[in-house]
């Protein structure tokens, strides 16, 4: 069953990502611009600029390009970066880990903030905390995530100076050794204690802000699992042996209403790795969003391409990853 | 898209032509009145979406000040009883523009999620109904849109063809149709097999009327449900792409460009960033709490659930 | 994109600093004694030394309003040094060209300053005096013919191979025969370089030239080209396509300046230390850090928090409130260069383009968009430059006027133009946004379009025809030389349309061309004024190629701490890294 489903996704991954590259592909190259005078600098002669023209293979029809891009990609090598001069690979390796590190962050404080208020809301329904949660949920859902970083940015910043604006760490402070190269986990396996307390504030505001609409849809998801769960027969049955609350909600409801919740949290993670574009400008996060972003302006398509493949392959295997959890989780569940 | 999440649609039936059938019975008036009376979200949901579809409509005219013209000498004075949201980098009067930005920021919303509704509709119900090589193709087609990163795709799509209001519509229509195609396929693979439509297949409807007069119909609660929803979303997209640039050009008073023009005096000027976001935020606001109440009210399980 | 990027540097700057006299009165009282160019520097030199200890402050010795206070000397005159020994100073865009003599970008000569060297600099804020840099001193012939460097006996490249006069001859080799970039500010004193650069001993090199050029050592004190790369480097990396290894020193960097990098990440930061070897005194910091910092809001925040040190790139909007800032110093400084809205000659006839220069809205884009930093000018040349005529009329805004000429220019009530800026750019929509209206009044309508910095290149440098241009596009220059041909050939002379120049809009005006032919073999200051008042004339009324909208003035902003930095005139936006340091607080 889960070996059927794993071969036939990892049929749908391949199928994904030549779509991707292709529609990626015609897109850049129906932008008006021209790669090669880009590459050679402002005032090149035209020697030079056919000079490049030619050294890039930027001469050679559409396909050919695309099938000399594609057999670099199947070795892992996604070219060189128009803009940068440098290979993709080595500006994806910086790039990615602040963009994990972010994600991680966000959906981790939309998983322990959400589960317990979504699970409080329901247990007291119609309180003021349910109340309130519910207002959050609708807000986190609501509100422009841009507006909420810029809004932040001038209160906790510049306001009240409690946090730093943006940026993975401040400025010439040196990183901590790469060893999973996500700065806090570094941080602290290294021993540099401060260093992690740093670093965590800087994720502070923008994991915050990526991370709200996370937030809402997992309370909301936690919540109506548990309304739904603990009206049905055998809590009520479980309570009506005398079962201390707690007990039944801990024990009963939340399990069975947590396996939605396990869902939504996958394909958030997903969705969350590819949108972190305007959280990342905002906070000068120097994560693939934000570097994607600047591609597309400089019409630097082999970083386009990649940024999408990378994203593109992430969204596929996590929600491969959630589709078996789902199949482990809950034998009655059939997914094709 | 992006930071604003979305729950993905799974494929679920609801009961079907509810609404129709009871506003049928009862009169569209009546059931928004029931509906209303359902709940005070309800009732809030319904307020803002009539301010800001007023706003669409009349916005632009009953604005006080010229939206457009700039009027440099005041530029950037607080909100004041002439100047009730302030004005912005250019003197503009910010109420004026927030009013006669609805029309952008929501009417292109609808205009997006009308198209991505053709499209996705007629996706969905031809991969749902035909099954076999046509459900594969055009599925896969659909997943393959579904994987693209969305923010990214629109960036792309604004990149190559030129940024402008009707670029990042096109943009995000691509985003949203593969949404609606799922939806529609799984209602219509469910319905395929109900007892009215093999009643009217016995009796020798074509497959084309089967589907337009039997099928379709029934899809539209959850679809509606879905489109409430998408609205709110749609909005939050086309704004995020003005943001950055990629949709709306000045002078448009459209609110994404707003906060982005907003962006670099806001520590000066909190009014000119403040007032564009919660028009945004109540916009959104409105059509999630309409959704919910929608789901809620369509379907008598969740009744009492009332987000 | 031009303006905000300036690829160019100013050469031989005769402004005079404020408080003394401004440079168009030297000028003048220098001309009506009917002196010549070099005459005129050594009037201006002396009175700078003149008036030192008047009633106004020298530019390099003695604070002025808003400039970096003198340094905090203690009693005793010593510095009192801070233990903080890093310089963080922020970029507003990526420096992907690292090769010195191929960018032509204003942010890369910045960063190179912290890590190459030219054989001289400008001193202080001069802009035709100098300072010792790789030569310990330098001389000339009388009649300009022949220039003599001494080179620091004991300088070193970051490789640890000695910058001898070999080594210096054979980077000007490289400049000159690799073509690229700022190559023109060696290519037009020497043509041959394997020929007229001698190397007399390990420390003495002599430049010959062809015929006197009073403007040599100004060139050789630009921050565009004349750095020296090591030879050694180039030997080692070269390749049978790439025989001066620009591909790699585009990444690498091997100089011999005060600091040598050790990390490079092109689009987000630059970290370099102090060099061991360094040929000269030590410089304060330890580290210089450039940080790319794309968001104009941030660079204010970073600078506001005190996390960066210095940053040149600080919107006008933002520096009014920066100036209140006590923790912060403002260091204004006026500059040469000109911006302007090019018209397009293709889709625009005379007529038309005198219409729209009268509907700009002038004053109030500097009054309330450049807020201050900037002023009116007659054309592309500012009132610093040789050859700047005053008697040459200012457009202002009259509506009716534009109307009227518009109309005879066939213009009907309805039409839609053009207008394409960079996006993001708060002031360039602002500006563009007021010129809208001002149309609007008259019935015209503008179409404003935002496009990448990438696609504002490519209609600057590519070969696009020029109906698929815009009508606008903004832009601004600074010149190469204090030479007003040098500011408008590459802008407005026909051979460099496309992408030949920065003739974006393809200006193609018979008799500009032969006035500007003339202008380029003048030979007297006369002639000069004379055959520039005539252009700038053609440029501005006749024909106009542009709405020349201001000159623009420029600051600096620094934490209070920062001390030793003074703005340059050519070297904009850039920082003396080696002069600078922290006072103790």
């Amino acid at each position: 069953m889960v070996l059927h489903l794993i071969i036939r996704r990892l049929f749908f991954l391949v199928f994904v990502l030549l779509g991707l590259s292709l529609i990626t592909f015609t897109l850049s190259h129906v932008v008006p611009s021209d790669p090669a005078r880009m590459i050679a600098g402002p005032r090149a002669s035209p020697e030079a600029v056919e000079k490049i023209r030619k050294d890039y293979g930027l001469d050679r029809p559409l396909h050919e390009q695309y099938i000399r891009y594609m057999a670099g990609v199947i070795r892992l090598d996604f070219g060189e970066s128009l803009s940068s001069r440098r290979p993709v690979n080595q500006d994806l390796k910086r790039y990615l880990p602040a963009t994990v590190e972010l994600t991680l962050y966000a959906m981790l404080f939309a998983v322990v903030a959400g589960i317990p208020l979504g699970v409080l809301s329901a247990v007291k329904r119609n309180s003021l905390l349910d109340g309130i949660t519910r207002t959050i949920s609708v807000l986190g859902l609501s509100i422009p995530s841009f507006w909420l970083a810029l809004m932040l940015q001038f209160v906790l910043f510049a306001q009240l100076g409690l946090l730093p604006d943006g940026q993975r760490l401040p400025i010439g402070v040196k990183e901590p050794p790469t060893i999973t190269t996500l700065y806090t986990v570094d941080a602290l396996l290294s021993g540099q204690f401060g260093l992690f307390l740093t670093a965590l504030k800087h994720l502070a505001m923008p994991a915050f802000v990526l991370g709200f609409g996370s937030l809402a849809i997992v309370t909301r998801m936690v919540r109506s699992g548990m309304l739904e769960v603990l009206g049905q027969d055998y809590i009520r049955t479980a309570r009506a042996k005398g079962l201390e609350q707690k007990t039944v909600v801990i024990r009963h409801a939340l399990k069975n209403a947590l396996l939605p919740a396990v869902t939504v949290i996958g394909l958030q993670i997903g969705l969350l790795l590819g949108g972190a574009v305007l959280v990342e400008i905002i906070f000068s996060w120097p994560g693939i969003g934000r570097y994607a972003f600047t591609a597309i302006q400089n019409f630097d398509y082999n970083a386009v391409i990649s940024v999408t493949l990378i994203i593109g392959f992430a969204y596929v295997t996590v929600n491969l990853l959630v589709d078996i959890a789902y199949v482990l989780l809950d034998p009655r569940i059939r997914v094709t | 898209m992006t930071a604003e999440p979305r729950v993905t649609p799974e494929p679920q039936i609801l009961p079907l032509g509810l609404t129709e059938r009871a506003a049928r019975r009862r009169g569209p008036l009546v059931t928004l009145v029931d509906f209303a009376r359902q709940s005070p979200l309800n009732l809030l949901a319904l307020g803002l979406i009539a301010l800001f579809v007023f706003l669409v409509v009349f916005g632009g005219t009953l604005a006080p000040h010229d939206p457009i013209k700039p009027n440099i000498q005041l530029k950037l004075h607080a909100p004041s009883s002439t100047y009730w949201f302030g004005t912005d980098e250019l003197g503009r009067d910010v109420l004026s523009r927030v009013m006669s930005g609805a029309k952008y920021s929501l009417g292109v919303a609808v205009i997006i999620l009308s198209i991505a509704l053709v499209i996705g509709v007629v996706v969905g119900a031809l991969a749902g109904y035909l099954g076999g090589l046509a459900d594969e193709v055009l599925m896969r087609l659909t997943d393959l849109f579904l994987a693209f990163p969305a923010l990214i795709l629109a960036m792309a799509i604004a990149a190559a063809l030129g940024r402008s209001l009707q670029t990042a519509a096109i943009a995000l229509t691509a985003v949203y149709w593969p949404w609606y195609a799922r939806l529609v396929r799984g209602q219509v693979l469910a319905l395929k097999e109900r007892e009215f439509v093999e009643a009217a297949r016995a009796l020798g409807a074509s497959p084309g009327r089967v589907l337009l007069r039997h099928i379709l119909p029934n899809t539209t609660a959850p679809v509606i449900v879905q489109l409430t929803i998408d609205v709110g979303y749609a909005v939050l997209a086309t704004a995020g792409l003005s943001f950055l640039g990629l949709g709306a050009q000045p002078p448009t008073p459209e609110w994404g460009s707003m906060i982005a023009g907003a962006r670099t005096v806001f520590r000066e000027a909190w009014w000119y960033i403040s007032f564009p976001g919660l028009a945004l935020t109540l916009t959104v606001v409105g059509f999630n709490l309409l959704g919910d109440g929608l789901r809620d009210y369509i379907d008598p399980r969740t009744r009492r659930r009332a987000w | 994109m031009e303006r905000r990027h300036p690829e160019h540097y100013l050469d031989l700057l005769l402004g005079a600093r404020a408080g003394r006299l401004t440079r168009r009165q030297v000028l003048t009282r220098g001309l009506r004694l009917g002196l010549s160019t070099p005459a005129i520097l050594s009037l201006l030199a002396a009175c700078g030394q003149q008036e030192e200890g008047g009633a106004a402050p020298a530019p390099t010795s003695a604070p002025a309003a808003g400039q970096t206070p003198a340094p905090g000397a203690t009693a005793t005159g010593e510095r009192r040094l801070s233990d903080n020994r890093d310089f963080v100073v922020a970029f507003s865009g990526g420096v992907p060209d690292l090769d010195p003599q191929s960018a032509y970008d204003n942010q890369a000569s910045a960063l190179f300053l912290a890590c190459y060297e030219m054989l001289i600099a400008l001193k202080g804020e001069s802009t035709f005096e100098y300072e010792p840099m790789l030569a310990r001193e330098w001389s000339q012939n009388d009649d300009l013919t022949e220039f003599t460097f001494k080179l620091a006996p004991n300088a070193k490249f970051h490789d640890g191979t000695p910058c001898d006069a070999e080594a210096v001859k054979a980077s000007f080799v490289r400049f000159r025969r690799m073509e690229r970039g700022p190559y023109n500010v060696i290519s037009r004193f020497v043509d041959n370089p394997e020929e007229q650069i001698e190397v007399v001993d390990a420390t003495t090199l002599v430049f010959k030239m062809t015929k006197p050029e009073p403007l040599f050592l100004a060139a050789m004190a630009s921050e565009y080209g004349p750095l020296v790369v090591s030879p050694a480097a180039m030997e080692q990396h070269k390749t049978a396509d790439d025989p001066y290894a620009h591909e790699w020193f585009a990444q690498n960097i091997v100089g011999t300046g005060p600091y040598k990098a050790v990390e490079i990440l092109p689009q987000e930061r630059f970290v370099f230390e102090r060099f061991a070897d360094y040929h000269s005194e030590p410089p304060f910091f330890d580290r210089i850090i450039a940080r790319v910092v794309v968001e104009d809001a941030t660079r204010r925040q970073l600078m506001e928090s005190g996390e960066v040190h210095g940053c040149a790139y600080i919107n006008p909007e933002d520096l009014l409130v920066m100036r209140d800032n006590p923790a912060l110093q403002v260091v204004e400084y006026d500059t040469t260069e000109v911006d302007w809205i090019r018209m397009n000659y293709a889709k625009l006839n005379a007529k038309a383009r005198q219409g729209f220069a009268y509907a700009w809205p002038y004053q109030e884009v500097i009054e309330q968009v450049l807020r201050g930093y900037g002023k009116p000018i007659n054309g592309p040349i500012a009132d610093t430059v040789i050859g700047y005529d005053p008697s040459i009329p200012t457009y202002t805004t009259d509506l009716e006027k534009a109307k009227q000429l518009l109309t005879e220019a066939g213009i009907r009530e309805g039409d839609t133009f053009t207008y394409m800026f960079a996006t993001g750019d708060a002031t360039d929509s602002a500006m563009a946004q007021l010129f809208q209206a001002n149309l609007a009044q008259i019935g015209i309508t503008l179409e404003l379009q935002q496009v990448d910095r990438a696609a504002l290149l490519e209609l600057a440098y590519g070969d696009s025809p020029p109906e698929e241009r815009p009508h606008f596009m903004s832009a601004g220059w600074w010149p190469d030389y204090n030479d007003s041909w040098n500011q408008m050939y590459p802008n407005f002379h026909s051979d460099s349309v496309g992408s030949k120049g920065s003739n974006a809009m393809f200006y193609q005006n018979a008799e500009f061309d032969r006035l500007m032919d003339q202008l380029q073999v003048a030979e007297s200051e006369e002639e000069i004024r004379e055959l520039t008042g005539q252009i700038v004339k053609i440029l501005t009324w006749d024909d106009p190629a542009a709405i020349f909208y201001a000159q623009i003035k420029k600051a600096t902003v620094l934490q209070a701490d920062i001390r030793g930095f003074t703005p340059n005139g050519i070297y904009i936006n850039s920082f003396p890294f080696w002069h600078m340091w922290r006072e103790a607080t």
